[in-house]
């Protein structure tokens, strides 16, 4: 749809004017993108997950028949409802725990009653402290099984992926592997080293590995901002295709002369509001501490109340 | 000539900021024009051992691959320049090879309908205006027996990924369209970790808990199509054999389109080959921006001196 190819690129070079310097137009649609991505995540939560799993579970057969006055209707509704309840206190029981647990997440908006929320922040932590154990194992472990490497090292193969060692196990030495893993193994002692904080670093050794382990670091830190760039230039490059194919080549072109005859004077008109009702620019503030009559004495540190 | 030179150092930022865009169009309006800029790409290991993996899938005597490929896809608008093309590669593989697979989308609420559009793209025509634009690739792939989307899934992280290898049933009733799972054929013999050949995460960052609980615990196969700046973190588990391989940003994507169509140039339509040139130019600008920044650094560190 064409206008909505349009109100894409418009958003997203409004966005982009942040680039020339921090601006209103920037923070209205910022705050509108915001806005809308919590709405929309509310909403798919509440159908994905709260409803299906919570909500439902409980009331999806409660479909009270009211059938008399308004008054008398709250009576009867009433007593669908506690008829229900009475009928089906397993599901109730499951909704109101769930409910009243899940809801006490919401007292982190109070302070008087923040410690409410501490009870299920207790809850998820301590869950979250032993899975945490479980996975670091699993994670890590063969990291440290894997910094075992030969130094003398035959080409790598299923059976061993770094190379087997030479002395030993026989085959033929590969130099290329070889240097791979003393360097690999170099590194992870210079850097371990270097963050080895408990004797003192006055030994030559100690000195040269912990500097060579810094060198190494910033060799990584590089890395980590190259790898950072290209992905802001792809973020970037999505967009600018975007701009230049979807809307500037393809779109622009097909849009009718009344389109732009009718998006100008809709631009006018925002901008006559945004000019007729704009505030005055407020009086530069005194700071507190100058009063009309100029900035106080000071006083003695002795005769201070 | 060096105060020219130490002004360098002091070029304000928006100018960069331009040469950057201006770099980047190029290619974009060469390709409009109908004079396409085309670099070469040479996948690299971590690329090659996803392609490799994919392809030694088990297979029957008919030739039918016995498991599936789970796809936890939980890339959204925010990293859409590199994760849509990750995806649109290994999708584009898997339904060359008709090999099944089943798309979960944990933890982001926003994903199933940008995974679906891509899907959408090589089994549906693009009609726009009433006009076909663009012809599906595989039009014959059936939902339900090639593909399952069960779409957003919450808790993110352990819990998720815990229950979907050992029941995958009991994690998701139904699909993203709500049709009950045992309703769909492919879902009926797709039970737990027995049954998936591999993993394939792709998002900004993927949870590391696929390695820990996936391949840790069942030694399943993991993949990760993360963004640039999160390879760096994930790079270790490869050597390690925690990771068959990874796809990394828009370089990722672009080389695992080379090796789908290596001969055929005019088949790679991947979002990464449309990318990976202006990442080019956009480098080259940025390299030879840090190069002049340091020219300025030191011609005013020999003026001090």
């Amino acid at each position: 749809m064409l206008w909505q190819i349009w109100l894409c690129a418009l958003l997203t070079l409004g966005i982009y004017t942040f680039l020339y310097s921090d601006n209103k137009l920037y923070r209205m649609l910022l705050n509108i993108l915001i806005g809308l991505n919590v709405g929309y995540q509310f909403m798919v939560t509440w159908k994905s997950v709260l409803s299906p799993k919570w909500w439902a579970l409980c009331w999806k057969g409660f479909d009270p028949k009211i059938e008399g006055s308004w008054f008398s209707g709250v009576f009867e509704w009433l007593g669908y409802f506690f008829s229900y309840i009475w009928n089906h206190p397993g599901a109730f029981i499951y909704w109101l725990i769930l409910g009243v647990l899940g809801s006490l997440w919401y007292f982190q908006l109070t302070r008087k009653y923040l410690w409410l929320s501490r009870i299920v922040i207790g809850m998820s932590v301590g869950m979250g402290a032993g899975i945490v154990f479980k996975s670091s194992f699993l994670l890590n472990a063969a990291q440290i099984t894997d910094s075992f490497r030969p130094f003398i090292a035959t080409m790598p193969s299923a059976l061993w992926s770094n190379g087997s060692p030479v002395i030993g196990t026989g085959g033929t030495f590969n130099f290329l592997q070889s240097l791979n893993n003393v360097i690999f193994v170099g590194t992870i002692v210079c850097v371990m080293v270097y963050f080895f904080f408990s004797f003192s670093h006055e030994n030559r050794v100690i000195v040269g590995s912990a500097k060579m382990g810094r060198w190494l670091l910033m060799i990584s830190f590089g890395a980590f901002f190259g790898n950072t760039v290209m992905t802001r230039m792809a973020v970037f490059l999505e967009r600018l295709q975007y701009l230049i194919r979807d809307w500037a080549i393809q779109t622009v072109p097909q849009t009718p002369l009344i389109a732009y005859i009718y998006g100008g004077g809709v631009l006018l008109l925002i901008i006559a509001i945004y000019l007729l009702f704009r505030r005055p620019p407020a009086k530069p503030q005194k700071p507190d501490y100058i009063d009309e009559e100029g900035p106080k004495p000071e006083v003695p540190v002795g005769e201070q109340v | 000539m060096r105060d020219l030179l130490i002004k360098l150092q002091t070029v304000d930022r928006r100018w960069v900021y331009l040469a950057i865009a201006v770099a980047c169009a190029i290619p974009f309006i060469a390709e409009a024009i109908g004079k396409p800029i085309n670099l070469s790409v040479y996948p690299s290991r971590e690329t090659q051992g996803v392609f490799d993996t994919i392809n030694n899938i088990p297979r029957d005597a008919n030739g039918n691959p016995t498991k599936v490929v789970l796809i936890d896809s939980t890339w959204d608008a925010g990293s859409m320049g590199e994760n849509e093309g990750q995806a649109e590669a290994i999708i584009d593989h898997l339904f060359r090879e008709r090999i099944p697979f089943i798309v979960t989308c944990i933890g982001n609420e926003k994903a199933p309908q940008f995974v679906n559009g891509v899907i959408e793209r090589f089994t549906q025509d693009t009609i726009v205006d009433g006009k076909v634009v663009r012809k599906a690739k595989y039009p014959g792939r059936v939902y339900g027996k090639d593909w399952v989307n069960l779409g957003f899934s919450v808790p993110w992280g352990w819990q998720s990924i815990q229950q979907i290898m050992k029941d995958i049933h009991v994690q998701y009733k139904a699909d993203y369209q709500g049709t009950p799972l045992e309703e769909i054929p492919l879902m009926q013999r797709v039970r737990n970790a027995d049954d998936i050949y591999m993993i394939f995460a792709v998002t900004y960052s993927p949870s590391e808990d696929w390695v820990s609980f996936a391949h840790g615990i069942y030694g399943t196969p993991v993949a990760f199509g993360c963004a640039g700046i999160q390879s760096t973190t994930t790079y270790r588990f490869i050597p390690s054999g925690q990771m068959v391989g990874m796809l990394v940003s828009v370089r990722g994507s672009a080389e695992y389109d080379a090796l789908l169509y290596p001969d055929d140039r005019s088949q790679r339509v991947n979002k990464g080959t449309q990318l990976i040139v202006p990442l080019a130019f956009g480098h080259l600008v940025i390299i030879f921006a840090i190069i002049m920044g340091n020219i300025g650094y030191f011609a005013a560190r020999r003026r001090r001196s």
